[in-house]
């Protein structure tokens, strides 16, 4: 069976998922295409010949998508919407000036692309190029959003938006955002969906996509999402905050860049205008994910670690290169590091079980791998 | 008309930060970097600032490019759309 999901990085979800759900039957071939203009012939020939085509929703007429509901087959297309929420973050979408010549294989977008960015904090970087850093960031902190952009107004477009989308693709997701962004995080950038929302997107994917699962292999499938975009969580002005009375999003909150740790806005805006970023760490983790030179990526990552201690990314990512060479005492140390340090996270801790097998320490009896998921997942 | 378009295309301009004069009644979105379904959000939200209007949301969704956006506002402007208050 062939399979197109198309549209943006929700597609790349989803197609996970469905590969996840499908593992068993051999002859499945799912691929996420990305609907803009340049389409290349051979995705195209896919989509035209694909059993299910699973097609974005994005109500927007200003791009020419190269693919459309009107230009597929009858009966095999699905629809999914578009998730995006930008009352919050009404001045991302300009790239950092210094973000395109950041670009490589390991970092396609270039650090501090428009999802990741603030055009008032980059206008006042413009404007005041001779104070000292703490001083922009300072103004920064002080402006008040509310009288720049009108955000109710851009609540109601947002959420009208939202309804428009969810109406035309069968699933509208606004009333989940609405009752829940001030409790907690649902978004980590404009267009990067936490967890909760992802794994309602990807459950009417799968319905979609007809596929004749069972609930239970739906359930499976969709439960195995956590938070794939939550590497980084782009700040919320705390005007922002304060006007929609976002509480969690306070001066202290720590918002997540990975492999760094996770910074306070103040922290952010900091790093944002030394343009700081931690290019070989990423390197390393992209070349250790990718099988290749993986003596290399260890020694950053272990420079790295000597650095920021205190970084779970560092140390796990540390914890998988020792795993891939076999060095399963060492994997387990660093693993477990990063674990205290943030008990919660289930993936972390079903890694250290998987190593504490393979070393035999999962004995009959043993409480160990019982405690670690047992905090990691509520 | 012509106040309404060369204002337009001014709050495109600060709203994508590119100059009002490489933009024309037929530019569309996928021509301006940044331009996309929710950005375009923001730029309503600034053309009502900057007009003192309240668009038409459904309509100004539906924009195929610059020149229908100019048309909207233009109409919106002349038949005196409630203002926004508050």
């Amino acid at each position: 069976m062939r399979i197109a999901i198309v549209g943006n990085c929700h597609g790349n979800i989803i197609a996970q998922v469905v590969r996840k759900a499908l593992d068993a039957e051999a002859d499945v071939d799912c691929r996420h295409i990305v609907n803009d203009r340049r389409v290349e012939e051979a995705d195209r020939a896919f989509i035209d010949t694909a059993d299910r085509v699973l097609l974005q929703v994005v109500d927007f007429k200003g791009r020419n998508a190269a693919v459309t509901g009107e230009n597929l087959r009858p009966g095999v297309v699905g629809l999914f919407p578009l998730i995006a929420c930008n009352f919050i973050y009404p001045f991302a979408g300009r790239a950092h000036p210094r973000s395109h010549e950041s670009r490589s294989d390991h970092c396609p977008s270039g650090y501090y692309e428009g999802q990741s960015s603030d055009s008032v904090l980059m206008d006042l970087m413009e404007k005041h190029p001779d104070e000292p850093v703490e001083a922009v960031v300072d103004r920064y902190l002080e402006v008040d959003c509310a009288r720049l952009v009108d955000l109710d107004r851009l609540y109601e477009l947002n959420r009208l938006k939202m309804q428009r989308i969810g109406a035309a693709a069968g699933l509208d997701l606004w009333p989940k955002i609405e009752r829940g962004f001030r409790d907690a995080p649902m978004f980590w950038t404009y267009l990067h969906p936490a967890g909760g929302l992802l794994r309602s997107l990807c459950r009417h994917a799968l319905e979609q996509l007809r596929l004749g699962l069972t609930a239970v292999a739906i359930d499976t499938a969709v439960d195995s999402v956590r938070e794939p975009f939550g590497f980084f969580h782009m700040p919320i002005h705390p005007s922002i905050a304060r006007h929609f009375g976002i509480e969690w999003a306070s001066a202290t909150y720590r918002y997540r860049s990975m492999p760094e740790g996770a910074f306070t806005i103040r922290q952010f805006a900091r790093r944002f205008i030394r343009f700081e970023n931690c290019d070989p760490v990423n390197w390393a983790i992209v070349s250790l994910h990718a099988g290749r030179d993986l003596a290399a990526a260890i020694d950053v990552l272990e420079r790295a670690r000597q650095e920021l201690p205190d970084s779970g990314d560092i140390l796990m990512n540390l914890s998988v290169a020792y795993w891939k060479q076999g060095r399963l005492p060492e994997a387990m140390a660093a693993a477990t590091l990063a674990l205290e340090g943030n008990p919660h996270d289930a993936d972390w801790a079903l890694f250290v079980c998987v190593i504490a097998r393979q070393m035999g320490l999962l004995q009959a009896g043993s409480s160990l791998p019982a405690k670690w998921l047992a905090d990691a997942i509520p | 008309m012509m106040a309404v378009a060369a204002g337009v295309l001014e709050v495109i301009g600060v709203t994508f930060r590119c100059p009002a004069s490489s933009l024309s009644r037929a530019t569309v979105a996928e021509d301006i970097d940044g331009w996309d379904s929710l950005s375009h959000a923001v730029l309503i939200m600034r053309l009502e600032q900057h007009f003192g209007v309240r668009l038409d949301a459904g309509a100004a969704f539906d924009v195929d490019n610059v020149g229908a956006l100019i048309d909207l506002v233009a109409a919106s402007v002349a038949s005196g759309a409630p203002p926004i208050t508050g």
